[in-house]
């Protein structure tokens, strides 16, 4: 009984470390996730402003932040966002155009 | 069984080992591979330490005594429910338990940081295996819990009467793992410093686990100090013993980093600092650590004490040189983006609370410590007791109640002289109300009545920051539902609001101890059957006690009746229990617990002639308060660790 | 020479409150003998307090539930009903067991050294907290020049992407 557990036990644990080891890399799939570790990446970046936006609209209602200060923050947050949008958009093209790079010159060798 | 138990924490120790070197090399050599398979180490080993435990509970369950250490911590009349307590009652047990629950917690950290690629991550990893990893070399080199007597014993020595309370099913849990998750911000933190990475990617999980570690600290001293009250008799619920203040100073370091990682989130500053708080905080934890597992200083927390102190101190010793080399190493990387605008702003407030919480912490660090010190300096032992604490603490603790009233008025940035004014006007003149109410009721102790003031100004200013938010919410919304608007505004800044009830639930902690410090009255005395003693407006009458032997213990019960003027308020049952085989007696006090006060019954001995007892009484007012600090802390916990909303994030990916 | 102002105006501040209340602290001992309701049996406990018991770790006598505790609290109250000062019996017990039956250090010799570091470590503490916050404050210009040269330097380019921002917090918001 325990020596069947501990089999199991070690078998699972080699699993798991070896797998990313020896699985294979198709590369039409690593562009889809680069492509999509790099949405999460600025999805995660722009959740965060938009938070920081929202409850700095709420403070602003409340009156507990002064209306100069609202003004600057809010600003110097919105040019942040769009400054990620524009990033992030630059860097979707880049990998998109990178993939087809690739698809074509997969084709040319066929 | 006990093989396969052994087994499994090497095969954890392997794990560690094969994690740390893959991570290591993924890391230098930019092997994203590498460093996911290293990702994949740390997701194992509680699987193998999940076996483990799991091997050692059953070990419990089914009474296998041919374990050296359920042999030493169970015994067959034990109730089975005990096992959990057992499990950790002892330092091979409490060992385990930390090891599993640092690398299941880890494990959990791990998986949910979206990114598990580049050197960040790779450095954080490392962090995280290498604290792991040293558990698990002390676990299976130094204390391994599945070691084997030479012959099994017919029956173990039982669980120590002291631990048989509910509060330990909890409160040992709790403390362990608060102290040991600090870890997981920690290791956050040195990831980015390590990396160079210093952005602030790693606020948001810093802060996360920073505040669950946190919450986990405060609320396992709740329950300790619960349980000090109900079982040590001597009608307190804290007593700076140096492992209640082990566990207290990371828990104030903690305090300190969950405020100010806040203005580092909202105004990229304090990057440095943040980081010598998170650095100090799990160096007390290191250190709390230590001085639990076999430190040399005496506590009443000694049961666990092993021989293991110098290897924790070499742990501490590491934890301290490694974080602080590291982040000398990184200084130039962690310059603050903006700057201070005002000195009175939140952030000035937040930096004034960081160095009360400090102070506290540091005062507390120097009473562990200065008995050793003045041993090794003058030859004779110098005790640092609960009236050293009380006095240099006191005040502090106090300043900073009074700092949780104003800080929250001060806005984010700057604010003008006047605008401060106008906001603790209303908060000051109700406070005044009830300074002059005070009065009127005869609290005459100059501290009493200025630490109530302070607290329920607390209360003044939160009262005032919600119906102000509530009323502007509300006229913007264009409705009058003022309790829709409460709660818009309370899920519209969770972190602030979810603050907002920790501080009503830290001012209601503090209530109780300043009524039960000041104003207890307190009676030890000897009462034949039939006989009542009078404390405060109370009369106690002693109607016997019945005695109920069992296997292990004789238990005595002693039965008193309350009164207050004449009238019978409640029947209340005083126990003890007489543990021959640790030659200890347990007790548990009668309390009967209402807001205002606790009638608080402690039957300390039996007289000679077998019929007249020993009791101490005490009549402590507010105590009830304490206890219902708790609730609030997890709740505001839980409100300000509530995730942001998902939803826009999903209509982009769809 | 601003510096030493605005130290003794924030010490002030956060001070001021912190001596006054250790004054009644430490004296609440005393103070509390005037009490009518405090009698003979508060300075007893008092003294509880201050005593440790010599043979159990980190409790003090009144915590303690030990037999060698109730001795000598019974002593305690005999010594008391003899007419013996406070002080009086505390000496008699460090006598006896040493100093270490003390529950805080003296405040002379090696104990003053227990007393006097903390309010000299929060001093500094102080001090170290007020030159900071100096430092940072006096950094607002450059940071505000920066930022205001990056907007007008990048504003145009951005414009596009603030629309965008702005209509996605507009339909965020309901």
């Amino acid at each position: 009984m325990a020596s069947i557990f501990a089999t199991l036990l070690v078998l699972v644990c080699l699993f798991l470390i070896l797998e990313p080891l020896i699985r294979k890399k198709s590369e039409a799939e690593s562009v889809e996730q680069l492509l999509e570790n790099h949405e999460l990446e600025f999805l995660q970046l722009r959740e965060r402003i938009y938070e920081e936006i929202r409850t700095l609209q709420q403070e602003w209602l409340i009156k507990s932040v002064s209306e100069e200060s609202y003004k600057t923050e809010i600003d110097r947050l919105r040019l942040e966002a769009a400054a990620l949008l524009r990033d992030q958009t630059a860097g979707r093209n880049k990998i998109v155009e990178l993939q087809s790079d690739l698809e074509s010159a997969i084709g040319e060798s066929r | 069984m006990a093989e396969l138990g052994t087994m499994a924490v090497i095969v954890a120790l392997i794990l560690a080992v094969y994690g740390i070197s893959i991570t290591f090399a993924g890391f230098k050599f930019q092997n994203d591979r590498w460093i996911l398979s290293g990702k994949r180490a740390t997701l194992a080993i509680p699987i193998a330490l999940g076996l483990a435990t799991l091997v050692l509970v059953l070990a419990f369950l089914n009474n296998d005594f041919s374990i050296k250490y359920v042999a030493q911590h169970s015994s067959l009349s034990m109730p089975r429910i005990y096992t959990w307590v057992a499990f950790y009652a002892g330092n091979e047990g409490s060992l385990l338990f930390v090891a599993f629950s640092l690398s299941f917690v880890s494990a959990i950290a791990i998986s949910r940081s979206k990114i598990s690629t580049g050197n960040h991550f790779a450095a954080t990893n490392l962090v995280l295996l290498l604290i792991i990893g040293f558990f698990v070399l002390v676990l299976s080199v130094l204390a391994n819990p599945f070691s084997q007597l030479p012959s099994t014993p017919v029956d173990g020595k039982g669980i120590n009467p002291l631990l048989t309370h509910p509060g330990m099913f909890i409160h040992p849990p709790l403390i362990m793992t608060g102290l040991i998750i600090i870890a997981i911000p920690f290791s956050n933190a040195m990831g980015a410093l390590i990396s160079g990475q210093i952005d602030d990617q790693w606020v948001d999980s810093g802060r996360f686990w920073g505040l669950i570690a946190w919450s986990m600290l405060g609320i396992g001293l709740l329950l300790g100090a619960w349980w000090a009250y109900t079982i040590l008799g001597w009608g307190g619920y804290w007593a700076w013993d140096p492992v209640e203040n082990a566990a207290f100073m990371p828990w104030l370091g903690m305090t300190a980093f969950i405020h100010s990682i806040m203005v580092q989130k909202r105004r990229g500053m304090f990057r440095l600092w943040n980081i010598v708080l998170i650095n100090i905080s799990f160096s007390l934890g290191a250190f709390g650590i230590f001085i639990n597992r076999g430190g040399p200083v005496p506590s009443v927390h000694s049961f666990g004490a092993s021989t293991l102190g110098w290897v924790f101190l070499i742990f501490l010793g590491i934890t301290v040189l490694g974080s602080f080399g590291i982040f000398f190493y990184r200084l130039a990387y962690l310059k603050s983006k903006t700057s201070l605008e005002s000195y009175m702003s939140r952030e000035s407030s937040f930096l004034v609370n960081n160095l009360l919480l400090l102070s506290v912490a540091f005062i507390t660090l120097w009473g562990v410590v200065f008995p050793l010190i003045s041993e090794l300096w003058t030859g004779t032992t110098l005790t640092v007791g609960e009236p050293f604490f009380n006095k240099l603490n006191g005040p502090l603790l106090l300043v900073l109640i009074v700092l949780m009233g104003v800080g929250p008025l001060l806005p984010w940035r700057r604010s003008t002289r006047k605008s401060v004014i106008n906001a603790l006007a209303i908060p000051l003149l109700i406070t005044l109300v009830f300074f002059v109410t005070l009065l009127l009721y005869k609290i005459h102790k100059p501290v009493a009545l200025i630490s109530f003031t302070a607290s329920f100004f607390v209360l003044a200013s939160i009262s005032q920051e919600w119906v102000r938010g509530s009323i502007s919410l509300s006229k913007s919304g264009g409705h009058h539902n003022y309790l829709i608007s409460f709660i818009k505004l309370l899920s519209g800044n969770r972190p602030r609001y979810g603050g907002y009830i920790v501080h009503i639930g830290i001012v209601l902690l503090a209530f109780g101890i300043i009524g039960s410090q000041f104003y207890n009255l307190e009676k030890d005395v000897i009462l034949s059957p039939g006989q009542t003693a009078t404390i405060g407006n109370y009369q106690i009458k002693f109607s016997g006690t019945t005695t109920v032997p069992f296997n292990d213990r004789t238990e005595r019960t002693a039965l008193m009746e309350v009164s207050k003027n004449g009238t019978l308020v409640t029947r209340i049952n005083a126990w003890q229990a007489l543990y021959p085989s640790f030659s200890m007696l347990s007790t548990r006090a009668a309390i009967h617990s209402t807001p205002k006060e606790d009638i608080y019954i402690m039957f300390s001995e039996l007289q000679p002639d077998g019929k007249s007892a020993v009791f101490r009484l005490l009549i402590n007012p507010l105590v009830w308060w304490m206890w219902v600090a708790g609730p609030f802390v997890i709740l505001g916990t839980l409100l300000a660790l509530w995730p942001i909303s998902r939803k826009n994030i999903q209509i982009e990916t769809s | 020479m601003h510096i030493t102002q605005s130290v003794l105006r924030i010490s002030l501040i956060i001070f001021v409150p912190f001596f006054i209340l250790s004054l009644p602290t430490t004296h609440a001992e005393t103070s509390q003998l005037d009490n009518p309701d405090s009698s003979f049996e508060n300075q007893a406990i008092n003294l509880d307090n201050q005593l440790m018991c010599p043979i159990c770790p980190g409790e003090t006598l009144r915590q303690s539930q030990t037999t060698i505790a109730k001795q000598m609290r019974g002593i305690i109250r005999n010594k008391l009903a003899n007419g013996e000062s406070p002080d009086q019996i505390k000496n008699y017990f460090v006598s006896v067991y040493g100093q270490s039956i003390l529950a805080e250090p003296p405040s002379e010799g090696a104990g003053l050294l227990a007393w006097a570091l903390p309010p000299f470590a929060i001093f500094t503490g102080l001090f170290i907290l007020i030159l900071t916050l100096r430092a940072m404050k006096k950094k607002t210009p450059d940071s505000i020049v920066q930022s205001g040269s990056l907007e007008i330097n990048t504003q145009k380019q951005l414009d596009p992407f603030i629309a965008m921002v702005d209509e996605e917090l507009k339909s965020g918001r309901d």
